[in-house]
């Protein structure tokens, strides 16, 4: 940025100057009070504007106030300057008012404010510088201590000067180090304190805290104790009321229970004493089985019993020995019999076991020929069915004819039945033989035999004569009668019997047949039996033998002899013997059943005996035991009984009564005691007594009545309810005596109780200075830490950047004399490298111009580094050098004259020499002004 | 014939004041004030021939209640017989172990609800109470889950969160739909839990709101309302004023104050004016400070505070510090500095930030390194 115009219609002192700044150095100078300072600070303004007071600031104090034109005119200025690029502007401001007016123009273009506001400023000087006004002022504004090089400050603190000064640049642009701002932090947090300082205003509301948080937590125990107090109080209360209603229960129960006992005791007196009269009448009553003997009862029970078992033993016994009597009888009877039947059975033979296994086998041989005989017998019946077959042949009437020539006849007799026979005088035949017969009858009847006789033969030659007429009269039917009539004598030829005899050829040749097979097996049958029998006859030989030997009478068999000696008679015998050695068995099984039997009815006979004799014996018994019975009952003066038990219970009933008399007797003299023990007699003090306990169950709340008739207790249950009554009333008497002293305790508890909740608040109370302090101790504890890590991270960035910077223009500026620069990122300490010495110099060991120039060349330097706009920034210099010797002088114009071939120079001096030598440098873009002049020339209007 | 009870609730007694400034004797006056309050209400219920008192919750403070705030309450009950009262505990009082409403031995005119869900009292013929417990600081429950009601008049009691209604930053104990009371078939549900009075006869819902204000924010009408049931079971309300506390909050400009002084002036100036009225004894203030302070303005708000307690004699003054220092923040963000790079640090943790407390402190953060940049001093919030 290159300042070209200022054009000051207004401002402080100065009025209607318009100042053109040469492009390198322009020197303003002028006497005191000439406004050399006022146009620095116009340039200032016309780049950053003006403060005029606002929030957190008075207005009387502000800048804008201070730099109103002292003759209260027009109050404004504006500044043209151009950029490197070769845009210009032109900054004008009137700022009679606060709200001041600002308006930037482009030259040759168009108005630009806008693009160089923030907020409520209008700043192009931060635009376009890039660093706001404060580092402005800080890099840019060198006042008279800027550049001094004879200030009688020491070279070492003059160079922390610079430090600091570049320190303040790099940590807050001017305002303050970073160092500074920590050491205010500081300060604040000491202002807060600490928890462990007890004078400071948080270690004071710490210890405060603490102190009220042990108020209350002791308050809040004590509290919770009183608490606690009162709950037994109310338990206190609540046991002795619980005690009070137990003792009253008690008690009540106890009156209730003594009234029912009294009321209980008239009762029992009044049936006492009609009780006693009772008693008296019955003792009265039964007096006269007071000598009833008693003792005797245990015996004549026993008796009773005794003769009751008795009585039914000897019944059962009779009864037993009547049933068996009979049965004894019986078995005398059958022994009789059985007596009658052995003898009758005789002799019988011994029959060994041998003879009957023999027995046995002969039997089942002859049950073997059994066979033989029913093929004796099937042989008779084939024989029957041969002559039966004969009879049927026979009876077909062609007996006649021979098996032989059946096949041969049959068409004979076919023949012969064809042709008719002579039978018409058949009916003669009969009428003659009948009437012959009956004239016969009637001759013999009349006495004529002879001539029944005559009538007779006369009838039977008629008929002969009749049948010879019919037998000579056939044809060849009746020459095949003739054939077979010659053939077959006797064969019927009647015409009729031909016709027959046609139809049974067939069957007489079947019956033939049949008999020849009959005959056939007859013939067989026949050997087959004549072995049979000569076997049957050992057999039967061999039977007869075992029944000899046993011996066995076998008797005669019926029959001829050779009936006897066929198969069937043979094996009959055998079968007699058999039966007979049978019988013999039979007989004498029998005979040893009957021994049996006779031996059994003995023993029955024995045992109806013995049955007769017990049934005796116990009817001794019984009558004994009767008499000793009716005995006692004499003694006893009670008459006897047959009956036993009613004569026990006549006697029981009598001991009974002996024993209520003397029950009665005893029971009298303990009512009469119990009575006495009542105190009968002194009724009156029983009622007293009742009347007594009624009032007193009436004030507990008890119905007396109801108590009277209630059941009575004993004496341990009353007297356990007047021990319970009274512990009841000795728990009630001690807790509330307990509760008495609590209550008192509590009241003063009560009253000694500090509030929970002013304890609570003034805990709140403590607790926000408490946190409000530690809140500001972190905040003010995170601003350091931050601040610090901030200053050191731009300490870090910036250092290097303004070694690089200000090596570079002082190699330039000085020739090469100091070609290296070196700045300490932690407290900016510079130190320069020279030709000539190998180490790095100490900034504050170089010469004093060297020194003055390293700073100017700093403040440069970082405001291209904090500002980084591009532009280089002017450097306006308000006197710099008053104070200076005439060669340090020289020299610091010198130097400010090489720097202004690319940094612009203001330069506003009291000294002319300063301007002379600058006007006499002969270096293009560098003009001296003389400010008195300058203001002297007016009618500049600011636009 | 019409039955006529009186409403309230959220008396808190014992109630810690600190948190609005109040300490010592002061914050005693307040707590013997909300005692006052109950007796009052008691008084205006027999005055206006109430026949019962219904109190929805928060009666004391559990925390902080005493064994003489029972025997307080024992005591006033006993007094108001034969007036019944129905006791509803709430988050505040709950139905807790050893709390007040187990220790004391309560009249027997007072009815106390212990169930955790509704459940009837006959006040008259034909006209039930319904109320219910909290057992629990807590319950999150629905007071009104149930069938709906029998014929008859009910009326619902109980310490509930209408959501609705609900107040920004109220906690949530109870929570309910207004829709809920007439859908159950209640005439009216008389509630407790927000402080703000709230009469709606659409919604059948009534909050008497906390007889004394509590807190700063506790402004407008508040306290006791008499309920009458009507013979034909109308529900009317008539909201009393029986609070003698009143709080105010006010804002103070501090725009362009450059010195405490000329700050502490300013804040007297605007507690007079709020005051304005009022019997400064019986208020509570809050001054919100705002506008834009020189960065090197100290304010210490304790100092302040006492000041204007001292200037106006009201019973409790508190400062909130709203104002904003004089430090163009952008542009010291945008500089190159260490001041810069501190700036963006604190902007960008600040814009990272969630936590409304750790962003207020990151804030103060920068507001102290700003100032200590500035080469000012670090004047203390």
């Amino acid at each position: 940025m290159r300042l070209e115009r200022l054009e000051v219609g207004g401002f402080g002192r100065l009025r209607d100057l318009r100042l053109d700044l040469a492009p390198r150095v322009t020197v303003l100078w002028g006497a005191n009070e000439a406004g050399k300072s006022t146009v620095h600070r116009a340039v200032r303004v016309a780049l950053y504007g003006i403060g005029a007071g606002g929030p957190g600031r008075a207005v009387e104090r502000s800048d804008w106030v201070r730099w109103q034109p002292w003759d209260a005119g027009s109050y404004g200025l504006a500044l043209t300057y151009g950029l490197r690029d070769g845009r210009r502007y032109r900054v004008a401001r009137r700022l009679e008012d606060r709200e001041q007016v600002v308006q930037v123009q482009e030259i040759g273009g168009r108005e630009v404010t806008d693009r160089f506001r923030s907020g409520r400023l209008v700043v192009p000087g931060q635009v376009h510088l890039g660093i706001d006004e404060a580092v402005f002022c800080a890099t840019a504004c060198l006042g008279e201590d800027g550049l001094r090089p004879d200030a009688p400050d020491a070279a070492a603190q003059r160079a922390d000067r610079l430090q600091e000064a570049i320190q303040r640049l790099a940590d807050s642009a001017s305002r303050a180090t970073a160092a500074e701002a920590l050491g205010r932090l500081r300060q604040a947090m000491d202002r807060v304190g600490t928890e462990a300082r007890s004078r400071s205003p948080l270690g004071l509301a710490t210890a405060r805290l603490r102190r009220v948080e042990g108020e209350l937590a002791r308050a809040r125990e004590r509290t919770e104790a009183t608490a606690r107090e009162m709950d037994r109080l109310s338990g206190l209360e609540r046991t002795a009321a619980a005690a009070a209603a137990r003792r009253n229960e008690c008690e009540g129960e106890w009156l209730a229970g003594r009234l029912a006992v009294l009321g209980a005791t008239r009762r029992a007196l009044a049936a006492g004493q009609e009780e006693a009269a009772r008693l008296e009448t019955i003792t009265e009553t039964w007096r006269s089985f007071a000598v009833f003997p008693v003792e005797c009862e245990e015996r004549v029970i026993a008796l009773g019993g005794e003769l009751r078992q008795l009585e039914e033993v000897s019944s059962e016994a009779q009864r037993r020995w009547n049933d068996a009597r009979e049965r004894l009888r019986a078995a005398e009877r059958r022994r009789v019999e059985i007596s009658t039947a052995i003898r009758a059975l005789g002799r019988v033979p011994r029959l060994e076991r041998d003879d009957l296994a023999l027995a046995r086998r002969l039997e089942a041989e002859v049950a073997a020929e059994g066979a033989v005989a029913r093929r004796a017998e099937e042989l008779r019946t084939a024989e029957a069915r041969a002559t039966a077959l004969g009879r049927e042949i026979a009876a077909t009437g062609l007996a006649c004819i021979a098996p032989g020539e059946i096949d041969s006849l049959g068409p004979l007799v076919a023949t012969a039945a064809t042709g008719p026979q002579r039978r018409r005088l058949r009916p003669l035949q009969r009428g003659t033989g009948a009437v012959g017969a009956l004239a016969a009858l009637a001759a013999v009847a009349v006495g004529h035999a002879r001539v029944a006789g005559l009538i007779l033969g006369a009838a039977l030659v008629a008929i002969a004569v009749t049948l010879l007429v019919e037998r000579f009269a056939g044809g060849p039917a009746q020459a095949a009668r003739r054939q077979l009539a010659h053939r077959c004598p006797g064969l019927d030829l009647t015409e009729e019997a031909l016709r027959r005899a046609t139809g049974r050829i067939p069957d007489l040749r079947r019956l033939h047949a049949d008999r020849q097979r009959q005959e056939l097996l007859v013939e067989a049958g026949r050997d087959e039996m004549e072995t049979a029998t000569a076997r049957i006859a050992e057999l039967s030989a061999r039977c007869l033998q075992l029944a000899a030997r046993i011996p066995i009478e076998v008797p005669a068999p019926p029959g001829g002899a050779a009936e006897q000696a066929g198969a069937g008679g043979l094996l009959g015998r055998a079968r007699q013997a058999l039966t007979a050695i049978a019988a013999a068995e039979d007989a004498a099984r029998r005979r040893a059943e009957l021994e049996a039997e006779d031996a059994q009815l003995a023993r029955e006979e024995s045992a109806g005996r013995e049955l007769r004799e017990d049934a005796e014996r116990k009817a001794t018994a019984r009558g004994e035991l009767a008499d000793e019975l009716a005995g006692h009952l004499r003694r006893a003066g009670l008459p006897a009984d047959p009956d036993t038990a009613r004569a026990v219970a006549a006697f029981r009933q009598g001991a009974s009564t002996r024993r209520q008399f003397e029950g009665a007797r005893d029971r009298l003299d303990e009512v009469r005691r119990r009575l006495a023990a009542m105190g009968a007699g002194d009724e009156r003090a029983l009622v007293r007594q009742a009347t007594q306990l009624e009032q007193e169950l009436r004030r507990r709340g008890g119905d007396p009545e109801a108590a009277a008739k209630g059941t009575p207790r004993d004496a341990t249950a009353l007297r356990h309810l007047e021990i319970t009554a009274e512990r009841a009333r000795e728990l009630a008497a001690s807790t509330l005596n307990e509760a008495s002293g609590l209550r008192e305790r509590l009241r003063g508890m009560f009253d000694s109780l500090p509030s929970i909740a002013d304890l609570e608040d003034e805990r709140a109370a403590c607790l926000v200075v408490r946190d409000r302090a530690l809140r500001q101790l972190e905040a003010l504890r995170r601003a350091s830490a931050l601040i610090e890590e901030s200053a050191r991270r731009v300490h870090r960035e910036v250092a290097p950047r303004l070694a690089a910077s200000v090596a570079g223009r002082l190699a330039l500026l000085t020739e090469g004399a100091y070609d290296e620069v070196h700045v300490d990122p932690e407290r900016f300490a510079v130190r320069l490298h020279s030709r000539g010495r190998p180490d790095l110099v100490p900034v504050e060991h170089v010469s004093h111009g060297t020194r003055d120039q390293v700073g100017l060349l700093l403040r440069l330097a970082l405001t291209e580094v904090l500002g980084e706009a591009g532009e280089p920034v002017p450097l306006l210099l308000d006197d710099p050098l008053l104070s200076a010797d005439p060669r340090r002088r020289r020299t610091a114009v010198e130097f400010l004259l090489r720097l202004s071939a690319d940094t612009q120079v203001l330069l506003t001096t009291a000294d002319p020499t300063v301007a002379e030598q600058v006007a006499a440098s002969g270096i293009d873009g560098c003009v001296a002004v003389n400010l008195d002049e300058l203001t002297a020339r007016r009618g500049v209007r600011i636009a | 014939m019409s039955f006529r009870l009186l409403h309230l609730s959220d008396l808190h007694l014992d109630r810690a004041f600190a948190g609005v400034g109040c300490f010592g004797e002061v914050a005693r006056r307040r707590r013997e004030g909300l005692r006052d309050a109950l007796r009052r209400a008691g008084e205006a219920a027999r005055q206006t021939g109430c026949d019962a008192v219904t109190i929805g919750g928060d009666l004391y403070e559990h925390e902080h209640a005493g064994l003489d705030t029972g025997r307080f309450l024992a005591d006033t009950f006993a007094s108001w017989q034969p007036m019944r009262v129905f006791l509803a505990p709430g988050n505040h009082d709950p139905l807790l172990p050893g709390s007040l409403y187990e220790r004391t031995r309560w009249p027997a005119n007072v009815h106390l609800f212990s169930g955790t869900t509704l459940e009837p009292v006959a006040l008259a013929d034909g006209l039930h109470l319904w109320g219910l417990a909290h057992h629990d600081p807590a319950w999150s429950g629905d007071p009104l889950e149930g069938a709906p009601v029998g014929p008859g008049v009910h009326l619902a009691l109980f310490h509930g969160a209408e959501l609705g209604g609900r107040p920004p930053g109220k906690s949530l104990h109870g929570p309910f739909q207004a829709e809920r009371i007439a859908q159950r078939g209640f005439a009216a549900a008389l509630c407790g839990h927000y402080h703000r009075r709230r009469v709606d006869p659409v919604a059948r819902l009534l909050y008497p709101g906390s007889p004394e204000p509590l807190t700063f924010d506790e402004e407008g009408g508040r306290g006791p309302v008499v309920v009458e049931v009507t013979e034909r079971g109308h529900v009317e309300y008539q909201p009393l004023a029986l609070n003698r506390w009143t709080a105010v909050q006010h804002d103070c400009d501090l725009e362009g104050s450059g010195s405490s002084g000329e700050a502490v002036e300013r804040a007297r100036a605007c507690a007079r004016e709020a005051l304005g009225g009022l019997p400064p004894e019986r208020s509570m203030l809050r001054l919100t400070l705002r506008g834009e302070v020189s960065p090197d303005l100290a304010l210490d708000l304790p100092l302040v505070e006492a000041a204007v307690a001292d200037a106006t004699g009201v019973a409790t003054v508190r400062l909130r510090d709203l104002t904003t220092p004089a430090i163009d923040v952008e542009a010291a963000a945008s500089d190159r500095t260490a001041r810069g790079a501190f700036t963006r640090t604190l902007l960008a943790a600040i814009d990272r930030e969630d936590d409304p407390g750790e962003r207020a402190l990151l804030g103060e953060t920068l507001r102290y390194g700003l100032q200590a940049l500035a080469g000012a001093e670090v004047g203390l919030r």
